[in-house]
């Protein structure tokens, strides 16, 4: 079931320069919705800026939801202006979430940058279900952690920075290779991985981590987006195992599997 | 509700009469089902699926759309589950509600035209066809067919041969004269003509210098295109005599009532569907008002009703 729905602000505030955080009071979404899932978020009223603006949902806590953006052009930066007590239209929750109904001892939640956000979700539900995982995220700096210093969950991750002091240098991949490396083919084919960032992070997994050999392994991606609903067809990426080479990330994903993806040639 | 008595909206497009004048337009409202947890399709007087072929089209590559806000440019390439699929699973589930279930047909050459008509004839219920010849984003047929008027004019005789259904044309605004485009409709049959499909666009990334589109160019939608959509519809209504269908950046009250005041019979709201799908009862409920507010019993009453013997309006535009 879908809602569009009047959610009040609770609170918004900015984590870094530029990027930010809001919680929304959506009771109707917050009861539907999964890991992995996104918000249509109607930024304005009015038509401009046209578009709705998809964004993964965060956390959900009760009958309130996180949206975390960072600002990169007009509708992003139309929501920093947006106050407590305001409304927002929500049409959500849309796409298919993670899967999590496979009894497994290991849980590897992998982030690039603002890729971190459904992982966030997803982690504090498995840690709700009394489930171990173990959250990674690979950013350039401090300032691209999507999260505010004072946020608990921040001690939690294994975070690499390309640039910064006090985090481990290099790349995301890296411990997370360790991890898998330490494991022997029942441990691999005992382990789910979930993953969400830029095509350089798609790219890296795919090709380093023995991907074919876990037992699970998902990648949540983004695209421009008109409808959110699989009406328009617009937000088309290119992954095997649907009807035609491509599949729409509004409806057939966010989440697909990472082996299936064929990611755009980055030049 | 009690003013239904004295408010009415419908409309006639010949044969095909709605309960009002909003048509949610092809490829903005799937195949008539995915809005339905949150929207009414009742709300509409009738809605147009997306385009359907013989065959299951893959669409464009990615990326197939970009924002020029407030505006969109898409090239999606027509992508659709072909009319073997379409009759099977979809078209029982749309047919027989208030809102008229109109499906949008798009081939390659005449012939797949006469093919999927011939074949959506034995699903009950339809209430008409939106023969699409007027798409920017394909490579064979789309635009070509309504590029040239004799070839328009065939091919919807050639249709209206397999079918006895109400028919219209969906024409672009990309050629010299749209009014040529609808006076061959016109003789070849149609019952409506519906416009203006999506102006040719294109958006480029300066940094890069590269296009947003995979195809480089796209169709050009939204608010921005209202004004060239009321000149074109304006013209045609000056040029045949069939009820027009007004399509092109609506997305209020305001602009129904301006588009059946140039000409048109009815609407459809497409590109704004995506920001606010549920606008269409929205928009009932606003023109409900202006008529109460305006003592009009009647809103087909505004077809045409532009007055242009006074010159142009004076004073302040409200």
């Amino acid at each position: 079931m879908k809602f569009l729905e009047d959610a009040v602000v609770h609170s918004k505030r900015e984590l870094r320069p530029g990027i930010w955080s809001m919680w929304l009071i959506s009771p109707d979404i917050c009861r539907e919705a999964q890991p992995g899932q996104f918000i249509h978020v109607k930024v304005a009223d009015g038509l401009d800026p046209l578009l709705r603006r998809p964004l993964s949902i965060s956390r959900v806590h009760g009958d309130q939801l996180e949206l975390v953006w960072r600002v990169v052009g007009q509708g992003t930066h139309r929501m920093t202006q947006v106050s407590a007590g305001e409304t927002m239209n929500l049409l959500g929750p849309l796409g298919k979430p993670f899967t999590r109904d496979v009894e497994v001892s290991n849980r590897l939640l992998v982030g690039g940058g603002l890729g971190l956000p459904p992982l966030v979700y997803l982690y504090e539900w498995f840690r709700g279900q009394g489930l171990d995982a173990t959250l990674f995220l690979g950013v350039a700096g401090r300032d691209d952690i999507p999260l505010a210093d004072d946020d608990p969950l921040l001690k939690d991750i294994v975070i690499t920075a390309e640039n910064s002091e006090g985090f481990r240098k290099g790349l995301v991949t890296e411990p997370v290779l360790e991890m898998l490396n330490e494991m022997d083919d029942d441990g691999l084919s005992d382990t789910m991985l979930y993953s969400c960032g830029p095509w350089g992070l798609v790219n890296a997994l795919q090709r380093v981590i023995p991907h074919d050999r876990l037992k699970l392994a998902q990648v949540s991606l983004e695209q421009q987006m008109a409808c959110g609903i699989g009406v328009c067809q617009g937000c088309a990426v290119k992954v095997d195992g649907g009807e035609t080479p491509y599949q729409l990330v509004c409806h057939d994903g966010p989440v697909f599997p990472l082996a299936d993806v064929h990611p755009p040639e980055l030049r | 509700m009690a003013s239904s008595h004295t408010q009415d909206l419908g409309v006639s497009l010949g044969t095909l009469k709605l309960h009002n004048p909003l048509i949610a337009a092809s490829g903005c409202y799937g195949y008539g089902v995915e809005y339905s947890d949150v929207a009414d399709r009742n709300d509409l007087g009738g809605f147009i699926t997306k385009s359907i072929s013989l065959e299951p089209w893959k669409g464009n590559d990615p990326p197939r759309l970009t924002e020029v806000s407030p505006g969109l440019l898409n090239s999606i390439g027509l992508a659709n589950m072909g009319v073997q699929r379409f009759s099977d699973e979809i078209a029982p589930q749309i047919v027989g509600g208030k809102a008229k279930a109109i499906v949008s047909v798009a081939c390659k050459v005449m012939e797949e035209y006469e093919e999927v008509v011939a074949r959506l004839e034995d699903v009950e219920g339809l209430d008409g066809y939106e023969l699409n010849i007027s798409c920017p984003n394909v490579k064979e047929g789309g635009m070509a067919f309504c590029l040239n008027p004799s070839l328009t004019e065939e091919l919807v005789g050639r249709v209206r041969k397999r079918s006895s259904r109400w028919i219209t044309t969906k024409l672009t605004p990309n050629m010299t004269s749209i009014s040529e485009g609808a006076k061959a409709s016109a003789a070849g049959g149609a019952d409506a003509v519906s416009l203006i499909n999506t102006l040719v666009g294109m958006a480029v990334d300066w940094k890069s210098r590269r296009p947003k589109l995979s195809t480089i160019t796209g169709g050009y939608s939204g608010p921005p295109v209202k004004p060239v959509a009321l000149a074109k519809v304006w013209e045609v209504w000056n040029a045949v005599d069939i009820p027009i269908i007004g399509i092109g950046g609506i997305s209020n009250w305001k602009d129904v009532v301006e588009f059946m005041i140039v000409g048109a019979s009815a609407v459809q709201i497409g590109t704004a569907l995506y920001a606010d799908p549920d606008l269409p009862g929205k928009i009932v409920s606003d023109l409900e008002d202006f008529m109460r507010s305006e003592g009009m019993n009647l809103l087909s009453e505004l077809t045409g009703s532009l007055n242009t013997d006074g010159g142009a309006m004076v004073g302040v535009p409200k």
